[in-house]
């Protein structure tokens, strides 16, 4: 962590004094507001890449946001939020790269209007209803544990309101915070996983898979509900046997009940955001073709090519986990 | 394109010459407010004056990798030198820039060398922050306020100058951020006013500071480098702009495709002559034709890892 960005607004929080205290050779830049260096016009997300600086931040506004319809894990509602704004890895096909210009690491540092906007949320809703808050949509919930303190001071949160089901989605093995506490049925703490090849082809910098492995094992050990998330599908040959390999090297290390949900989806993005990502990297084979525009604007594998991928790992997860349990996010 | 070159007026071997003007693998444009603050790079980098059309004095070097403007004092006078320099240079994409120059500082010590992480321009109050990419210069940093008139000395760890924000506004247009910075040297305190600085000082502070420039130079000529090599075309794409006539919507499009074929491609025909053996005779049968051929190698693309 060369540079800070620190909004000067928040310059004395005690999270951002934290953060410096410990990386006090680090440069700091103050700014009024994030957005002064965060995402502005003319810059490159991939050169950025090489070295990212941390932006610290106050998030205003919208605190917490419905999800899109097809994401869920069995909730009535579902809404997420947003503490960090980018990812330390640099997966080739993730959608961060095409949504911003800039690859910093935001940090939005005030946890509690987070858990306010929570709160108002579970107040609109039915007691009854189960509300889904996924924290891994713009970054990853757990990667940055040890700088951030996010799951340290969301899981006693949610402790308190078993209304509530948060998700934590991870590419990391950054588990310690879980493996020291006592698991909460309202958490699930989901693991993006793909096949070894794709794994070690485009998801450059994020642990290995077996490693990742080893991590969920032990969290499952401890008795946290485990989310799998099989996303996004990638065309390749061998699809299914890649697949195949992929849940027996999950299943050696779970048991089906420890299995809270899984979850999958094909590779989709609108077709400005799939530009981005091209001409960010050209020379790549990810996105030169096999991709079609569907009439809603989205870039797609074609229709049958997506439907059999999706058939045949759902016909997988079926041989191992109840119906209820797997959630196609393409449906 | 054939251009006149010429050395540096006044110096001894005052010759012209005749060059051709490849286009440059990578290309470091750098521009100086003053005459003595760009002279040692010119030495350093052997640049040689260019007769053009521009109304400032230009310099490159033989292989084009890197040019300079010298653009009298003043951020409107930087921001036109720059764009001066970008169409000399024959308008690439994905040049490097640096500003380096002069600027006084409350506290810091006269030729103390500072790289940039923050300009301000004092009459707009418009901020930019060069993003800190560099490996040089990493604890070696601080902000910028520009001014139209020299005045009293900002507070806390800010130098103030005349042209960085005109030079970064302009600059920042051409390239992306990660591949425009400034460098600028203390040339005046609180204790040592700039009416005092002496003949060829700054010539001096800058040869004291030559290495970190040049290692930033260097720092900035690979990422320009990488930045032009990502803007490539495909080499056909001009080839085939000769052969037929397209409107820029369809370039757009062509260029795309062509890339996108260029990574599937391996021992296939080339587009042209793709093209040319399906009998295409105008532009407009050429975009569905080629999108026909990649729709056919969907199975191609599927990852082969």
């Amino acid at each position: 962590m060369d540079t800070l960005y620190i909004e000067r607004e928040i310059v004395a929080h005690e999270r951002v004094r934290g953060l410096c205290e410990r990386f006090d050779k680090a440069e700091r830049i103050i700014c009024d507001r994030y957005g002064e260096v965060f995402n502005v016009k003319g810059q490159n997300f991939r050169w950025q890449k090489r070295k990212p600086s941390w932006i610290l931040a106050e998030k205003h506004g919208r605190m917490v946001l419905p999800t899109p319809p097809a994401y869920g894990i069995g909730c009535e509602k579902n809404f997420y939020f947003s503490h960090i704004l980018n990812c330390p890895y640099d997966c080739r096909y993730c959608f961060l790269q095409g949504m911003y210009s800039s690859a910093h690491q935001v940090w939005f540092v005030n946890y509690e209007s987070f858990q306010q906007a929570i709160d108002e949320v579970l107040a609109g809703c039915p007691a009854k209803e189960k509300v889904g808050f996924f924290s891994g949509y713009d970054g990853d919930s757990l990667a940055l544990e040890n700088v951030t303190g996010f799951a340290e001071n969301f899981l006693p949160f949610f402790a308190k309101r078993p209304q509530a089901i948060l998700e934590l989605r991870t590419k990391s093995v950054n588990v310690g915070v879980l493996l020291n506490r006592p698991a909460l049925e309202n958490v699930v703490v989901a693991f993006s996983l793909s096949p070894q090849q794709i794994a070690s082809a485009f998801e450059h910098g994020a642990p290995k898979l077996q490693q990742r492995l080893e991590a969920m094992k032990k969290v499952a050990e401890q008795g946290w509900p485990i989310g799998l998330r099989l996303d996004p599908l990638i065309a390749q040959p061998n699809f299914t046997e890649e697949y195949e390999t992929l849940l027996t090297q999950i299943f050696n290390v779970l048991r089906p009940e420890q299995v809270h949900s899984v979850t999958f989806g094909p590779m989709r993005f609108p077709e400005a955001m799939f530009d981005r990502m091209s001409s960010l990297y050209p020379e790549e084979r990810l996105f030169a073709a096999g991709f079609e525009r569907r009439q809603d604007g989205l870039l797609t594998y074609p229709p049958e090519r997506e439907r059999k991928m999706r058939d045949a790992l759902r016909l997988l997860l079926e041989g191992y986990l109840p119906d209820k349990r797997i959630f196609d996010c393409a449906e | 394109m054939a251009v006149e070159v010429y050395l540096a007026a006044g110096e001894k071997n005052d010759i012209v010459m005749q060059q051709d003007r490849a286009k440059p693998e990578a290309c470091l444009a750098m521009v100086a407010a003053l005459l003595p603050e760009a002279r040692p790079l010119i030495d350093h980098f052997r640049l040689q004056k260019i007769k053009g059309r521009s109304p400032v004095p230009i310099f490159r070097s033989e292989d084009g990798r890197h040019c300079l403007v010298v653009s009298g004092m003043g951020k409107i006078l930087s921001a036109s030198a720059t764009t001066s320099l970008y169409h000399e240079m024959g308008e690439l994409s994905g040049m490097a820039w640096l500003n380096i120059g002069i600027a006084g500082h409350r506290t810091r010590e006269l030729g103390d060398l500072r790289w940039v992480n923050k300009i301000e321009d004092a009459a707009s109050g418009q901020k930019w922050y060069p993003p800190r990419l560099l490996k040089t210069g990493s604890r070696q940093a601080s902000a910028l306020l520009t001014v139209d008139q020299a005045g009293e000395y900002p507070a806390g760890d800010t130098l103030v100058d005349m042209e960085g924000s005109g030079f970064y506004q302009i600059a920042s247009r051409f390239s992306s951020r990660e591949l425009v910075q400034c460098v600028k040297l203390v040339s005046d305190n609180a204790e040592n006013s700039w009416k005092d600085l002496k003949k060829g000082q700054v010539g001096l502070w800058i040869r004291a500071q030559l290495d970190d420039i040049v290692a930033g130079s260097e720092e900035l000529l690979v990422l320009s480098g990488d930045e032009m090599k990502r803007c490539r075309l495909p080499r056909e794409a001009e080839q085939m702009l000769d052969l037929w006539h397209f409107t820029q919507t369809e370039k757009y499009q062509l260029f795309k495709i062509l890339r996108q074929r260029q990574v599937l491609a391996s021992e296939q025909d080339t587009a042209v002559l793709f093209c040319q053996n399906n009998g295409v005779r105008l532009a407009k049968e050429i975009l569905p034709l080629l999108r026909q051929e990649l729709a056919g190698k969907g199975d191609a693309a599927i990852i082969k890892i």
